[in-house]
């Protein structure tokens, strides 16, 4: 931390002392530290300049060990110096460079950093890891924006404030299914009256009147009894269907009668299926959390059971798999 | 032609001290050479495309114009390298004891001449 501090200030007492535009150390070819105007290139301009960092360090093969390149164009210039134990100092200068200046400052700020060159390496391993960290939390954060996947408390608060409206329509729902079913009862009951007057009123005449009746009368009634018939059949479905529960109400009771997990033990869920696949393993967790909609804050029983399963699909080491699965079980 | 460009450059050797000079087509091939025996044209000429390439590369990130000229010192000499507009590079080697003020003056001239030549 202290090393990272005194490069710092070299650095940036060089970026001074140049008029810099860009003031960078490397190690090898990679950038370690490094100060610049162009806050709007800072993520470019490093990696261009290792490119040219790279094939600086290369080019002894022609002129021996390099010590500096200087290279210029209108209003510009780049200076690369070997400041030693594989360290290169570059300095880009936007305006008219002065040559002899940038030799004499980059051979100071050489001097300063040569009893700290044996930390440079563990610094820049430090950056990497934490370059690399930043690009997993960005990458993690993209895959959720480009998936839509809403965070656990955003999807809870989503559901919450989406109950009172789904129990509305539910209720608007139930009241139109009884209104409709309380019609069809009622003009299944006015057939029924009409059919049994039609009934009655033909028993009362007399063998001999129906006799002479034609047939097409009789072919009438037996087209009434079809009806009728028919008429019944409607009745019984309506009873049925008074009966039979609706499928949300069974998917209600479904849920009512699962059982309730602690939370705390998908949490430990996730973390193991963390170890077992890797930092990947979050992203992965989200999407098999997706999948089987399972809410976090108030698991049921069977909705874990799938999530575990889903879950140990993604681990490919058979060995880990088991070891996934065993867990998980004994949490359970 | 490829004498008269020769010439030129025997002529920069001459006056300055240089250990070679080569003419370099923008896209890396030698046009005219005049170097040591254990040094390839070819070489050089591909050192100076790829590190020539790579500045202007920095330069127009920087949106600056082309790269006029370009150094590199070693523990062993100079490696020069001098745009001529559009048409070539000039790389000239140099001894690590050479005078780089004049020989930067030098090559200032020559440019000029091999403008002329090549139009």
């Amino acid at each position: 931390m202290e090393t990272l501090k005194e490069i710092e200030k070299i650095i940036g007492n060089l970026f001074l002392t140049t008029n810099s535009s860009f003031t960078g150390l490397y190690y090898e070819e990679e950038v370690v530290f490094f100060k610049t105007i162009n806050k709007e290139k800072e993520k470019i301009l490093p990696e261009l300049i290792s490119l040219l960092v790279r094939k600086f360090i290369k080019s002894d093969d022609l002129i021996g060990s390099p010590e500096y390149l200087f290279t210029e164009g209108k209003g510009y210039a780049i200076f690369l110096f070997n400041a030693g134990d594989n360290i290169t100092l570059v300095t880009v200068i936007e305006g008219k460079p002065n040559f002899s200046l940038l030799r004499l400052e980059h051979d100071k700020a050489s001097q300063l950093l040569k009893g700290l060159s044996k930390e440079i390496p563990s610094i820049l391993e430090e950056k990497q890891k934490e370059e690399e960290r930043k690009r997993q939390e960005e990458l993690k954060k993209d895959t959720e924006e480009h998936t839509e996947i809403p965070s656990a408390k955003t999807q809870t608060k989503q559901q919450k404030d989406q109950i009172p409206e789904k129990q509305e329509e539910k209720r608007t729902e139930k009241q139109a299914l009884k209104q409709k079913e309380t019609t069809e009862k009622e003009e299944i009951d006015e057939d029924i009256k009409e059919l049994e007057e039609i009934f009655s009123s033909t028993s009362e005449e007399t063998i001999d009147k129906q006799e002479k009746e034609s047939i097409d009368t009789n072919e009438k009634v037996q087209e009434q009894e079809e009806v009728i018939e028919e008429i019944l059949e409607e009745k019984q479905q309506v009873e049925e269907r008074e009966e039979t529960p609706s499928l949300e109400e069974i998917l209600l009771s479904d849920e009512a009668l699962s059982e309730e997990v602690n939370p705390e033990i998908v949490e430990n869920i996730r973390l193991k299926f963390i170890e077992g696949i890797g930092p990947v393993g979050k992203i992965l967790f989200k999407k098999v959390v997706e999948k089987v909609d399972i809410n976090l804050e108030k698991p049921y029983r069977h909705k874990v059971e799938e999530l575990i399963e889903k879950l140990s699909e993604e681990i490919t080491v058979e060995s880990r798999k088991e070891d996934f699965l065993k867990y998980c079980r004994d949490l359970l | 032609m490829a004498y008269s460009f020769e010439e030129v450059l025997q002529e920069l050797i001459r006056d300055t001290g240089a250990e070679g000079a080569v003419l370099v087509s923008p896209d890396g091939l030698a046009i005219a050479s005049v170097l040591p025996e254990n040094i390839d044209e070819d070489r050089v000429a591909a050192m100076g495309a790829a590190i020539l390439s790579l500045g202007e590369r920095v330069a127009s990130e920087l949106e600056k114009g082309e790269l006029e000229q370009l150094y590199v010192k070693g523990s062993e000499g100079y490696v020069i390298f001098t745009g001529i507009k559009d048409f070539a590079v000039l790389g000239v080697l140099a001894p690590s004891n050479i005078k780089l003020g004049l020989l930067l003056m030098e090559i200032k001239k020559v440019i000029k001449k091999l403008e002329q030549q090549m139009g």
